[in-house]
């Protein structure tokens, strides 16, 4: 496979771990049937394996493409680690909302908040893999992920202003604010692909 | 700016993972330089320039 079909795969399989992420935490927070919660672990975990693959295959192949496949620079190995790192926590998040429901059920009154700091203590660590990841880049790479923060970011908070006027004004379903993360990952992670592709 | 950072690298027989390596840089990096689609910032133009032992004007230009 060439690098053009690679990124088309990697772009494909991001779009669909980033949907089984959100589809499988918010069948949590609605108490679905647990054979299916089971059977959307199992998608979203298989999702992101398979995308962290990917995203491996994919700089291994540009590599070969320029005639090298030899050690790669110190940002190189960053932003491979990194997209092994990101498919890992993707995983322990849903884990953690499974984990921090099962907690919040078993408690009384003033320790519910016991159940959330779990996804959140993984959120934090999440966070803290993100910035390194960023820093450990070359300078044109932490443009390109300034820039496609900026359009994620904005992007994420338009649409949310949006949701939230039809939910409050047109009875639209409510989305739950902590799936705002999963969402910004994946238009974060359509954005860089799209400048990859123009950069690669 | 047009460069001839391609030129010089492939006199030397090296990839651009080699460059990649060689300048501490991604591999995405050097072949955007080479395209054209990136203008470097100065430490890493003074640091290409002393690799290639060339002057920053010799390998950059903005005509």
């Amino acid at each position: 496979m060439n690098t053009l079909g690679h990124r088309i795969v990697f772009t494909v399989l991001l779009i669909l771990a980033v949907g089984a992420l959100i589809v499988t935490s918010h069948a949590f927070i609605r108490d679905v049937d647990w054979t299916v919660r089971g059977v959307l672990i199992a998608l979203t975990l298989l999702l992101w394996g398979v995308w962290t693959v990917s995203c491996r295959a994919m700089m291994r192949a540009q590599m070969r493409e320029q005639g090298g496949d030899g050690p790669l620079s110190p940002p190189d190995a960053a932003l491979m680690n990194f997209s092994v790192l990101q498919g890992v926590l993707a995983v322990v998040f849903v884990l953690s909302i499974l984990i921090g429901g099962r907690i919040t059920g078993g408690l009384a009154s003033p320790w519910t908040w016991l159940g959330p700091a779990v996804p959140v203590a993984v959120l934090i660590l999440w966070a803290a893999v993100f910035i390194r990841a960023v820093r450990a880049g070359d300078e044109m790479q932490q443009t390109v992920n300034m820039r496609a923060i900026a359009i994620a970011g904005g992007g994420v908070v338009f649409a949310a202003s949006v949701w939230g006027m039809f939910e409050t004004m047109a009875g639209a379903p409510d989305f739950p604010a902590f799936l705002l993360l999963p969402v910004f990952c994946g238009v974060y992670g359509l954005a860089m692909a799209a400048q990859a592709g123009r950069q690669r | 700016m047009k460069n001839i950072l391609r030129d010089l690298r492939t006199g030397q027989g090296w990839t651009q993972a080699d460059l990649a390596l060689r300048l501490g840089v991604s591999r995405q990096t050097i072949n955007a330089l080479e395209a054209g689609r990136y203008d470097p910032s100065l430490p890493l133009a003074f640091k290409i320039a002393r690799l290639f032992e060339r002057r920053i004007e010799d390998i950059f230009s903005d005509q």
